[in-house]
């Protein structure tokens, strides 16, 4: 069962995210050996989706249903074969691989199953690694990092590498990274899949916490992850085939 | 815990330098992150600059000897008989010669616009020192030394006061100084030391020298020369042509001239109708072939060398490129956009290749030192190869074009990632 919604009317927020009839497609490009040389596969197909600020939603649906894609669209991370995909009232599919990189830099932030944190880098430094490109100084990221990483509980971990670290301190420091840039739209794909169950819970809640007041599409397999969603949209073969609003 | 931060204290635009020192800065620690994370295989790639590097310091050192060795004297003016050759160690002994040499070489001198006339002879005869076992065969080299006289076979003549005094105005009668400054290869073979004493018989004439004392050991330190290594000894003309059988006619090889004045070339062609007058710009052949082999092997070694490092850098920065995808891919997902990845990429590249290339000057300077030991304690007696502080610039900026050459692969490669692909290994 979703969780509550907040008192405020979800319709009297602003749309977040749109998706808009978007179908895409995988390989089938044209090569040297001739067009669609590869078999192409349909990653998702008419998807329709509206996506208020503020709410949290799970997206959920077996291996291969369209999950993934659905966030590296809303990301920017690729272009759907047809449809548009609007995130924070711009269209990304007419916009170029360097706006939509700035719009995902500024408005994004993205959580993976595989944590996918640097190994050289220390925890702070992973944090802070998208302040980088938004031109912080040194000592301003080491701050934002260390104050992001006291929220998710490793304050006194800043200056490990994520060798030193569990896999689910992993996925804290990946979580704090996330928030760094103090996005409107937080992405996370399978953020628990790596972790047993109750780290996992435990990764679920703080994200689910952290990222308050903030928009939250979280992809996963896991049904007992959807209790803490305020709406849960499930997907089977790239297609939305319920939208629990 | 958490709620969002409504604050916006992001940078603005005046943040741009703040940004690429922070990519420079991520760029070089990933660099020593390879250091750590593979350090066996970025060591074979520095590794393989460096000896690159290496191999190109080196040679051009032996380049730089080479046409250093060529320039045995600084004249900007040589007069040299018709048919003759230019000053080299080779010694034509049957060949013309200049005649009159004191009295048409005091002549050019006088010039207010000559800085310096030297008439040369030179002969191969033998010496030795009172202790000596066996003679040794020597090139003596006669000069009447002058104010700012150059060095005649690649020893100066400094040591020598000016004028000849035995000549006295053709009678020979005058006294002899018996002074001699002997190249370090001399030294060697006479084992003879400053101060002293030196007796020359030439073969020719079977006549020997009233005794000579070393004035001064030439190492060729300033010449930068190979022919220190020659057995030379230099000393006043009268007295060679006295000990050779030169002086009937005061006979000379060359007359060296300094001069920049083109009056002063008309006139010594004037004073030597007869002879053949080289300037600077044409000097011998000989000298001029020389410098063309110094220059081709330098040349060999630049385009080998950029060549070779462009390879073994395009090869290892596309592994590295290769190992980094991940970080491509999560630093896409972060928000860097192409060009700064490809930034972070290109000073990867550069900072491998520009390490390979420091570690490289300083195992050429090593290896040029070396291999100057080595020919020193085998063939010859003095350096073969030398150093030049431009060596440094030279050799960091051919491995730097060589980066540079190299850049476009990996930066394709690196432009080629799948971000989504690798995120989702």
């Amino acid at each position: 069962m979703a969780r509550e919604r907040p008192s405020e009317t979800a319709t009297a927020r602003p749309v977040a995210v749109r998706c808009t009839d978007v179908t895409h497609e995988y390989g089938g490009r044209s090569s040297w050996l001739g067009s669609d040389a590869g078999r192409s596969v349909t990653a998702l197909r008419d998807v329709s989706l509206e996506i208020r600020s503020n709410e949290v939603v799970g997206l959920t649906g077996p291996s291969g249903s369209g999950k993934s894609t659905v966030l590296h669209a809303i990301a920017g991370l690729v272009v759907p074969t047809a449809g548009t995909v609007e995130l924070l009232g711009t269209d990304l599919t007419t916009r170029s691989e360097t706006e939509r990189t700035r719009l995902r830099r500024e408005s994004v932030g993205l959580v993976f199953q595989q944590f996918h944190l640097l190994p050289a880098l220390s925890a702070a430094a992973n944090v802070a690694l998208p302040l980088v490109q938004l031109g912080y100084g040194r000592r301003d990221r080491r701050t934002r990092a260390r104050e992001l990483l006291e929220q998710v509980g490793l304050g006194d971990r800043v200056d490990h590498r994520p060798g030193e670290l569990s896999g689910g301190e992993q996925q804290r420091v990946a979580i704090a990274r996330s928030l760094v840039t103090d996005p409107d739209v937080v992405l996370a794909d399978e953020p628990t899949g790596e972790l047993d169950t109750e780290t996992g819970m435990a990764i679920l809640a703080l994200l689910v916490d952290v990222a308050d007041e903030r928009t939250v599409v979280l992809a996963t397999h896991d049904e007992r992850a959807v209790d803490r969603m305020h709406r849960v949209v499930r997907l089977l073969d790239g297609e939305v085939i319920d939208d629990g609003r | 815990m958490g709620g969002r931060d409504d604050t916006d204290d992001r940078p603005t635009a005046a943040a741009a330098p703040r940004r690429w020192l922070a990519i420079f800065r991520f760029a070089v620690g990933r660099v020593a992150a390879q250091f750590r994370q593979t350090p066996r295989r970025t060591t074979v790639t520095i590794g393989l600059v460096a000896v690159t590097i290496a191999l190109l310091v080196i040679v051009t050192g032996l380049s730089v000897a080479l046409a250093d060795d060529t320039t045995e004297d600084e004249a900007d003016i040589r007069v040299v008989p018709e048919d003759g050759g230019t000053l080299s160690p080779v010694v034509e002994i049957e060949g013309p010669r200049l005649s009159d040499a004191h009295e048409r070489t005091a002549t050019i001198d006088d010039r207010e616009d000559v800085d310096y006339a030297v008439p040369v002879l030179m002969e191969v005869v033998q010496a030795g020192t009172p202790d000596s076992d066996d003679p040794v065969n020597v090139l003596a080299v006669g000069i009447v030394p002058s104010e700012g006289s150059p060095p005649v076979g690649g020893v100066s003549t400094d040591a020598l006061e000016p004028g000849d005094p035995h000549y006295a105005d053709g009678s020979y009668d005058g006294p002899e100084t018996g002074d001699a400054v002997l190249s370090s290869g001399a030294a060697a073979q006479l084992e003879a030391e400053e101060t002293d004493q030196l007796f020359l018989m030439s073969p020719r004439t079977g006549a020997l020298s009233q005794p000579h004392e070393v004035t001064a050991i030439d190492d060729g330190a300033d010449t930068a020369s190979l022919s220190s290594e020659l057995p030379v000894v230099v000393v006043r003309l009268s007295e060679l042509q006295t000990l050779t059988g030169a002086a009937e006619e005061d006979l000379a090889d060359q007359v060296l001239v300094g001069t920049e004045s083109s009056a002063a070339e008309a006139a010594v062609e004037e004073t030597y109708p007869n002879a053949t007058v080289e300037s600077d710009g044409d000097a011998g052949l000989a000298a001029l072939q020389d410098d063309d082999l110094a220059l081709a092997t330098s040349a060999i070694a630049l385009v080998v060398g950029i060549g070779i490092c462009t390879l073994f850098i395009t090869t290892a920065s596309a592994l590295v490129v290769e190992r980094e995808r991940q970080t491509l891919a999560v630093l896409a997902s972060v928000g860097f956009p192409t060009r700064s990845r490809l930034a972070i990429v290109a000073i990867m590249t550069l900072g491998l290749t520009i390490a390979g290339g420091l570690i490289g000057i300083a195992v050429g300077y090593g290896g040029i030192a070396l291999t100057n030991y080595l020919a020193m304690e085998t063939v010859t007696s003095s350096a073969i190869a030398t150093t030049h502080p431009a060596f440094i610039p030279y050799a960091l900026g051919v491995a730097i074009g060589a980066g540079l050459f190299a850049m476009p692969y990996p930066l394709y490669l690196a432009a080629r990632t799948d971000a989504i692909a690798e995120l989702r290994r």
